[in-house]
């Protein structure tokens, strides 16, 4: 950035020595070879800054890879269903849901204490019979977005931990995304129907994250989350 | 009697290669323009945030407008400068007439409207470029374009500034035939969008004539309109312009 703003500010001032010359002034524009000269070297600036912009590979950038308005529906349709699907214990059944990570943790007795320190995390516990000496954990989340991009993936997983009989679940990391919103300029965009996608202020629609823990069917559960059954 | 015939388009040939050598003041003009557009752009078009407990983001938007504006507004004045008189002298240098001064200064502003197109589309990329180093940016969302777009679009911007310089021909000429319209016409302009804020309107006449070319999805309509538009300026320039007198 501050070098791109270095080069102009190089271009400004060759460009203003030319311009200020005794010619600028004159009857007419500016003329004679050095500033041709110059008109030259700016074209050339342009045409290599113009082809890296559009060869540059830049991690996480992503190309107006927004959903329509019609995904978005469908989506919010499934984010509003899962709370319920999941509360009855038909995690199997429900849809939408984007799994995240997943731990096994091997459990010695029959009592399993929670201790949640995540605030924005939900967190529901199964006793499955199928399920012996071991505490199944698995972070799952619905969908997530700013104006219309999917940042379901960039929200990641808590820490989770098993000390004796405790699972500690850590708060999640503070996610900071610095978006920038490049928009062609409006006679690349007048005859393109995708526009209002791309203009469109979505806002930010945050996902449920949720934790689902399977534990042995004899198993004790104490400290917190919703015990399904 | 003459003992060789020229031809009009010969004269036009003559003029244009002439105005296309000697006028390099307007390409330089441009550089500046366009420059300072840069930099404003570096600024944003605007902004927004939110967020909760464990997230938050901030997202800025950016585009190649202001340049655009910067173009628009170079387009005017450089259209405006080519009717003044000390350019006006110049085509005496030749063996011509009105009619092949107006069409080589068309076809000279053509060319620029090309040249500026061109260097719009370059130099907008090279504003991208500038967001593709910054460091803590986290994601850089970019409108798709598809080779047909980028060909619309480059021959969409080549023709508004084409629609500036006649816009510019005209008032220039206006101003030629009579200095009153230095007066007149900056006043019927700020003075639409004056009265449009005093009578509460919710748009101005300027910009509603604005519309007529920025609301067009169609492109094959949108080119008949700025065609037709601007060879109504030129010709209405061209007819205020015969009233002149000769090296007046």
């Amino acid at each position: 950035m501050s070098f791109i703003v270095l080069l102009l500010f190089v271009i400004l001032v060759f460009v203003s020595f030319g311009s200020f010359s005794n010619r600028f002034l004159g009857a007419r524009f500016m003329s004679g070879s050095i500033v041709t000269k110059v008109f030259a070297g700016y074209l050339i600036i342009l045409l290599v800054a113009g082809i890296l912009a559009f060869m540059v590979p830049v991690e996480d950038t992503i190309k107006g890879e927004y959903l329509t308005d019609k995904e978005l529906v469908e989506n919010d349709r499934l984010n509003s269903d899962i709370y319920q699907t999941v509360q009855s214990g038909k995690i199997d059944e429900a849809e939408g849901l984007t799994k995240k990570g997943s731990w096994d943790f091997p459990l010695d007795g029959k009592h399993l204490n929670m201790n949640i320190m995540a605030q924005n995390l939900m967190v529901f516990i199964e006793k499955d019979p199928s399920v012996e000496g071991k505490v199944e954990v698995t972070h799952y989340s619905t969908y997530s977005y700013i104006d219309n991009i999917d940042i379901t993936k960039r929200i990641k997983s808590p820490d989770i931990e098993l000390n004796g009989t405790t699972l500690k679940i850590f708060p999640l990391d503070p996610v900071n995304i610095k978006l920038i919103k490049y928009k062609n300029a409006f006679p690349f965009t007048q005859f393109n129907e995708d526009e209002e996608q791309f203009t469109s202020g979505y806002g930010l629609m945050q996902g449920l994250e949720f934790i689902y823990i399977t534990v042995p069917a004899d198993t004790e559960v104490s400290g917190g989350g919703y015990v399904i059954n | 009697m003459f003992l060789t015939k020229v031809s009009l388009w010969d004269v036009v040939k003559k003029q244009l290669r002439f105005k296309v050598k000697s006028y390099r003041g307007v390409f330089t003009s441009l550089m500046l323009l366009q420059i300072m557009g840069l930099l404003f752009s570096l600024g944003g078009e605007g902004g927004g945030g939110g967020g909760s407990e464990s997230f938050s983001y901030d997202m800025n938007y950016y585009s190649g407008n202001f340049i655009l504006v910067f173009m628009m507004i170079w387009a005017f004045i450089s259209a405006i400068i080519v009717t003044t008189q000390a350019y006006r002298y110049d085509d005496y240098s030749f063996v011509a007439n009105r009619l092949s001064s107006h069409l080589s200064n068309i076809l000279f502003l053509g060319w620029a409207s090309i040249i500026g197109g061109i260097t719009f589309v370059l130099a907008s990329q090279s504003l991208k470029l500038a967001f593709l180093f910054q460091a803590d940016r986290k994601i850089i969302e970019s409108q798709p374009m598809t080779v047909l777009q980028m060909a619309e679009g480059l021959a969409a911007t080549i023709l508004y500034l084409f629609l500036f310089t006649a816009l510019g021909y005209l008032v220039g000429m206006l101003v030629q035939r009579n200095k009153v319209f230095t007066i007149i016409l900056p006043a019927l302009l700020f003075g639409s969008l004056f009265l449009n804020v005093f009578l509460a309107s919710e748009s101005t006449y300027v910009i509603d004539i604005g519309q007529i070319f920025v609301k067009e999805t169609s492109f094959l309509l949108f080119t008949l309109k700025v065609l037709l538009t601007s060879a109504l300026a030129y010709g209405i320039a061209a007819w205020v312009s015969n009233s002149l007198e000769v090296r007046k």
